[in-house]
């Protein structure tokens, strides 16, 4: 409903009377639009005359953007959980729930474009991270108006934030590409990220499972530190969970890809900056291509299956980043890439276990962190060229599911 | 007003370091502006390779008090040594005038083929459009509905999310 508003001040002329955008040819007024850019206004313009109604749907920029989820009152300890994810006591499993099961059930809503039932909120169905997800609209819906969207931005609202040890926020980023399938995912994880303080190095708060570099006298010897236990679980969660999200969100780019077709550029990001899937022209022809050739796998509605997988992971204890004047703790980059690409060059650097070898090093340096913003921006990108310096690797597997 | 010979018509830096050139405005108008702030508008741009005398070019698409904001305008974006944040202030400055007048600078500025004109002034009127109901945007810019009350309504149901 549109609420009484007092009479515009500052930049409003409506006492001339004139129609001001009628003065304007189409090509001007479309130019307009195309920097609007927030589906939401974009699509109230729908409503304002015939000659909107009919330039909206060419507006070639468009992003979408969910404003932050409200939290619910507390009713954090739900009762009966069908599924697969039981409940379970200890750090491991809220990290899972929040990071994974959340937004997996919000994707899972999105993607089956079906607008979303205006319940009072909450309801039956809610996350166990709180958040209020029953009364977002399916953004396969939303975009439906906009034919002739070019450039898509999309940005998905963040759960309450993952919890790490010691009930610290975990610091990640994740970055993966898609053509039909996917093509490569980096993740880019530690414990803290926290400024450098001159001389002596922050406090330790991490408490007892951080490790300390190997003894200088088997450096030559083993170049690398070894990964706790803990933590390489911890980071196996970390990429579980990132894959989980980007094939979820490999599930609403070919939804989007499908209904747009003058799209040539698409990202979606999360809120908070830790996800980001992004196709460019060549990847969505890909796409689009891959969709004659295959039958519509839908037994798995919420995402598309995840190929074998190859891994390549790095890890550093303790990361200097002077140039942005950070420091890691925990630091941790892993390459994955379907087995089937991995394959050609893995077999070739089975003996050196160097780093960023032939095309999983273009795949690294491309994977773009960028566009994010915020000061640990710079941080992520220095942390993924240091470690890639790293002469130690480990390589794991991982089946499809 | 010095004249030189017209020089070749490849290069787009200043033939003639300092060059005034002069423009007629739709009112009968005569401005002046410096050939380095006039390259800033492609139109200008062509025209002035064209002939390096000193007949004014005649504007017929801009009035006089326009004109003279955008000859501001691209002098502004033409000298040297002005850091990007104080540019950016002066700009919101200019932009800070009546609705009617950003889009008298939005035509002139397609006319003249201003690219950074444009671009602001198009933001402007993006910024006013966004955020605000459908009758918030019709008040706003004084346009005269045409849609039915049942066209609207549908427009509204089927987009019912935008309208929460």
């Amino acid at each position: 409903m549109d609420l009484p508003r007092p009479e515009v001040e500052g930049e409003g002329g409506e006492e001339d009377g004139e129609d001001q955008l009628g003065r304007l040819p189409d090509d001007l007024l479309l130019h307009i639009l195309d920097r609007v850019h927030d589906a939401r206004s974009l699509a109230r313009c729908l409503a304002v005359s015939k000659r909107l109604s009919s330039l909206v749907p060419l507006t070639p920029t468009v992003s979408l953007s969910f404003p932050r989820p409200r939290l619910l009152p507390a009713s954090s300890e739900s009762e009966s959980e069908p599924g697969r994810w039981r409940r379970r006591s200890g750090f491991l499993s809220r990290l899972v729930d929040r990071f994974v099961r959340g937004p997996l059930r919000f994707l899972h809503r999105v993607a089956s474009a079906k607008s979303a039932s205006r319940s009072g909120g909450g309801g039956d169905d809610d996350c166990d991270c709180d958040c209020d997800y029953d009364s977002r609209p399916a953004p396969g819906e939303v975009l439906k108006p906009f034919r002739g969207i070019e450039s898509l931005r999309v940005e998905l609202p963040s759960c309450v934030d993952a919890v790490g040890l010691n009930g610290k926020r975990t610091v990640l980023r994740w970055t993966a590409r898609f053509g039909g399938e996917m093509k490569s995912c980096v993740v880019l994880g530690a414990n803290s990220l926290r400024r450098r303080e001159d001389g002596a190095a922050a406090s330790g708060e991490e408490g007892a499972l951080e490790l300390r570099p190997r003894a200088v006298e088997e450096v030559e010897l083993e170049p690398g530190p070894v990964i706790a236990e803990e933590e390489l679980k911890l980071r196996v969660v970390w990429i579980i969970s990132c894959l989980i999200a980007a094939s979820a969100r490999h599930y609403l780019l070919r939804q989007i890809v499908a209904d747009h077709p003058m799209l040539k550029s698409v990202a979606i990001v999360d809120s908070d900056k830790q996800g980001k899937v992004r196709m460019l022209e060549e990847e969505i022809a890909e796409m689009r291509r891959s969709f004659d050739s295959e039958a519509a796998d839908s037994s798995s509605a919420e995402r598309i299956r995840v190929p074998d997988l190859r891994m390549k992971l790095w890890y550093a204890p303790e990361l200097e980043l002077p140039e942005s004047g950070y420091v890691m703790r925990g630091a941790t980059m892993v390459l994955i890439a379907p087995a089937s690409e991995a394959e050609g060059e893995e077999h070739g650097k089975a003996k050196e276990g160097g780093g960023g070898g032939g095309d999983l090093g273009d795949v690294m340096r491309s994977a773009s962190f960028e566009g994010g913003g915020g000061e640990d921006e710079a941080a992520f990108r220095e942390a993924a060229t240091e470690m890639g310096k790293l002469k130690r690797t480990y390589t794991l597997e991982m089946n499809s599911f | 007003m010095s004249s030189s010979p017209p020089p070749s018509s490849a290069a787009a830096s200043p033939s003639c370091p300092k060059k005034m050139i002069a423009l007629r405005s739709s009112d009968g108008e005569t401005f002046e502006i410096e050939e380095a702030a006039a390259l800033q508008s492609k139109t200008l741009e062509n025209m002035i390779d064209e002939d390096c005398a000193g007949t004014p070019i005649p504007l017929p698409n801009v009035t006089g008090k326009i004109l003279a904001k955008v000859v501001e305008f691209c002098s502004k974006h033409a000298e040297p040594g002005v850091d990007d944040e104080s540019l950016r202030a002066w700009d919101a400055e200019f932009v800070n005038v009546e609705q009617a007048t950003v889009f008298d600078y939005i035509l002139a500025a397609n006319f003249l083929e201003i690219p950074t004109l444009l671009n602001l002034t198009c933001n402007v009127v993006a910024d006013m459009i966004r955020g605000k109901t459908p009758d918030e945007i019709r008040k706003f810019f004084n346009i005269k509905s045409i849609f039915s009350p049942e066209e609207e309504e549908e427009v509204r149901r089927e987009n019912h999310w935008a309208f929460e």
